[in-house]
């Protein structure tokens, strides 16, 4: 997709007077975060296990290339074919060329957020192949011509009653004339259609949470049973992934499960998790005749070698957006591209560049939230931080936040002035203040008094408190 | 594109600021694998059958436990007819499946599912007690499509066949096949979807209903 991320502001605004959006992401909160609460309550190992996937996925980011090629090795054995891609451009042309390969016609996905990074539905389009989605959120997606704002839950800004509209206008045709309003028949309906499109479909794409290099698998994790499907029944597999996937064994993997959707979905495990090895064996009763595997870098081996190392962690639970308190506001689609929240504000920037994506990590208000909840301790706020201090050494911020910067810089190296601009204003303030606890206007400040309070300054200032702690200690 | 692979590999090797690994080193990493070590396994108290039980019915899945294998088929019956649904079973070709009595009321017929089939019947290769999860795995008599197209989906595990988690599956694979099979699939409750406005919905792609009989 065409990304956006550069009009980040305005994307913003425009989604605080979303109604519907608003509704859903306050349902966030009861839903993901809460489950997610209640399985780190239950399960007394969840800090020890966290460790641990940390320790596996260092150990593995450490011996990457070895660990790929292990990974490589049995994909092969087992009869699959691997093609490696460095960018998306490449990756495109080989799904293409295997479709073409084929003599395909239809190509079926189950939810891959690598697929949306590659852009692989509007490319196979454009190459004349007729593509549906079979994750519900994402082909209610496909429907309205949208990209996904969650990356667990696609479709979280969609009401039902636009999902109403949307099947009623593009299932019309199939015979489904009946406008649904209850949520189980639109499910229903939705399986109907889809039901057709499995049992037809030439090529079957999907993408894997892991790959497993002692075994060759990909593993992908569902609840709807659609990748199984995607899996299963067309004559050719694809699967797209990226080179951070794998992990060296099978009770890696099983350790990784454990988190992923406790911190994703609150469940200690999905209805459906499912290994995929080679295409169907000679004796095998069902299964494609043809497995690809379709491994992309896309700048993850820079991030390899840069302080962006620890991003490659990341097992794409979607905990950091569910608890960032910025996502929470704004929802996926104001960040633009693919990946939304922390783990996108530091993504994006890596693979679009902090040209088009240098608002994200600005659109963080460093809390920490998204740190303390990551299943693999990714240190979200720090990497956001790293990029932002790029920024300014590239001179990619803007001149008058430059200029202020060195303002406060050259202010705040000399503590004599910097005591004699801020007491006054400050103990105005905290006088000003005392009643009422804040400000609702602020002059020079409207920028954030127009939305909420200012609060006026508690107590002594941080250096009249450290200069008496260092007199007291004398 | 072989090219491109060197391309990759050399982009990975040079971030991490090294060359090709050595033999040596390529050599302990295979063994790690080869000796692919449990990490930390999560304690629970409850018997492994009650545990299995709750966390299967908490996803919605029902659940009957049997004495004896020649039990099944009344349990089979049973159930189709609580549920209303039709008599004509798409099975695994597991031989002792079709070795029970079946009644005349009952078809069977060992077949990949094609998509219209209403109830299908297989055997689990395990189970898993920790997460209440079914382990079944493809191969000849074992169509994939059986556990994802049929609204019903009734599956026979012994007890013997319980397992504490899934690592002890992965050593009874290992056990049981030379290689992965080509699918192997860990089920733990009926399909289901929160994609219409976060509200759970079942039978979302795969089976409405899955019932498991637990023998022995």
């Amino acid at each position: 997709m065409q990304p956006h991320s550069r009009h980040f502001k305005a994307n913003a605004e425009a989604a605080l007077r979303e109604p519907n959006l608003q509704a859903a992401l306050k349902q966030l909160e009861l839903g993901f975060v809460a489950g997610r609460q209640r399985c780190y309550e239950t399960l007394p190992e969840f800090e020890s296990l966290r460790d641990r996937a940390k320790e596996i996925l260092d150990h593995t980011l450490d011996n990457l290339d070895a660990y790929l090629l292990e990974y490589e090795a049995r994909v092969v054995e087992s009869g699959g074919k691997l093609h490696w891609a460095s960018t998306p451009d490449e990756a495109r042309e080989i799904v293409i060329r295997i479709c073409r390969d084929a003599e395909a016609k239809t190509v079926i996905r189950g939810k891959s957020m690598v697929g949306e990074e590659i852009g692989i539905n509007d490319a196979l389009e454009a190459a004349g192949f007729e593509v549906t989605e079979t994750d519900l959120g994402e082909y209610i997606l496909q429907l309205a011509k949208e990209p996904p704002s969650h990356i667990v839950a696609p479709a979280i800004h969609k009401t039902k009653d636009e999902i109403s509209d949307l099947f009623l206008a593009h299932h019309r045709h199939l015979g489904f004339t009946h406008r649904q309003t209850e949520r189980s028949a639109l499910v229903n309906e939705a399986r109907q259609v889809l039901r057709e499109k499995f049992l037809t479909a030439d090529v079957g794409m999907t993408g894997a949470n892991f790959l497993i290099a002692e075994t060759g698998s990909n593993v992908i994790v569902t609840n709807e049973g659609n990748g199984d499907l995607t899996s299963t029944l067309p004559r050719v597999q694809i699967v797209t992934a990226a080179i951070d996937k794998v992990v060296p064994t099978l009770e890696d993997a099983s350790l990784l499960l454990r988190l992923l959707g406790r911190s994703a979905t609150g469940q200690e495990i999905t209805a459906y998790t499912t290994f995929t090895t080679g295409p169907r064996r000679e004796r095998d009763a069902d299964g494609p005749n043809e497995y690809h595997v379709v491994l992309i870098d896309n700048h993850r081996s820079e991030m390899l070698g840069s302080e962006m190392r620890p991003m490659l962690r990341c097992i794409r639970c979607g905990a950091c957006m569910n608890h960032c308190p910025v996502y929470g506001r704004i929802g996926g689609h104001a960040y633009g591209w693919v990946y939304p929240g922390p783990m996108g504000s530091v993504l994006t920037p890596l693979m679009l560049g902090l040209d088009e994506a240098g608002h994200l990590p600005n659109a963080c208000t460093l809390n920490g939230r998204c740190e303390t909840v990551c299943p693999v301790k990714i240190p979200l706020p720090t990497l956001l931080r790293k990029l932002r201090s790029r920024q300014h050494l590239q001179r990619q911020n803007s001149s008058l936040a430059r200029v202020a910067l060195s303002l406060w810089t050259w202010v705040a190296l000399r503590p004599r002035l910097y005591q004699m601009l801020t007491w006054p204003a400050m103990s105005l303030l905290s006088r000003l203040g005392a009643k009422s606890g804040g400000f609702r206007h602020m002059p020079l400040a409207s920028g954030w008094t127009r939305v909420r309070d200012l609060p006026a300054p508690q107590g002594s200032t941080f250096q009249a408190r450290w200069q008496q702690q260092q007199r007291a200690r004398k | 594109m072989s090219d491109t692979r060197e391309q990759v590999l050399g982009n990975i090797r040079s971030a991490l600021g090294r060359g090709e690994l050595d033999k040596a080193r390529v050599a302990e990493l295979r063994d790690h694998i080869a000796r692919h070590p449990r990490h930390i396994e999560p304690a629970f108290n409850e018997p492994p059958q009650q545990r299995f039980q709750q966390k299967l019915e908490a996803a919605e899945a029902s659940f009957a436990a049997l004495d004896t294998l020649p039990e099944v088929v009344a349990e089979v019956e049973r159930y189709l007819d609580a549920c209303a649904a039709p008599k004509h079973l798409v099975t695994s070709g597991d031989e002792w499946l079709a070795a029970l009595q079946w009644p005349e009321s009952i078809e069977l017929r060992p077949w990949v599912a094609k998509g219209d089939e209403k109830v299908s019947l297989t055997a689990a290769h395990c189970g898993i007690a920790e997460t209440g999860t079914l382990l079944l795995v493809s191969g000849e008599h074992k169509p994939t499509s059986l556990n994802f197209l049929p609204d019903y989906h009734i599956v026979v595990l012994r007890a013997d066949q319980l397992l504490l988690r899934m690592e002890d599956a992965w050593d009874s694979l290992r056990t049981s096949f030379a290689q992965m099979p080509r699918s192997v699939n860990f089920i733990s409750g009926p399909s289901k979807t929160a994609d219409v406005e976060q509200t759970v919905e079942y039978g979302a792609h795969g089976p409405r209903y899955l019932h498991v009989i637990l023998v022995g």
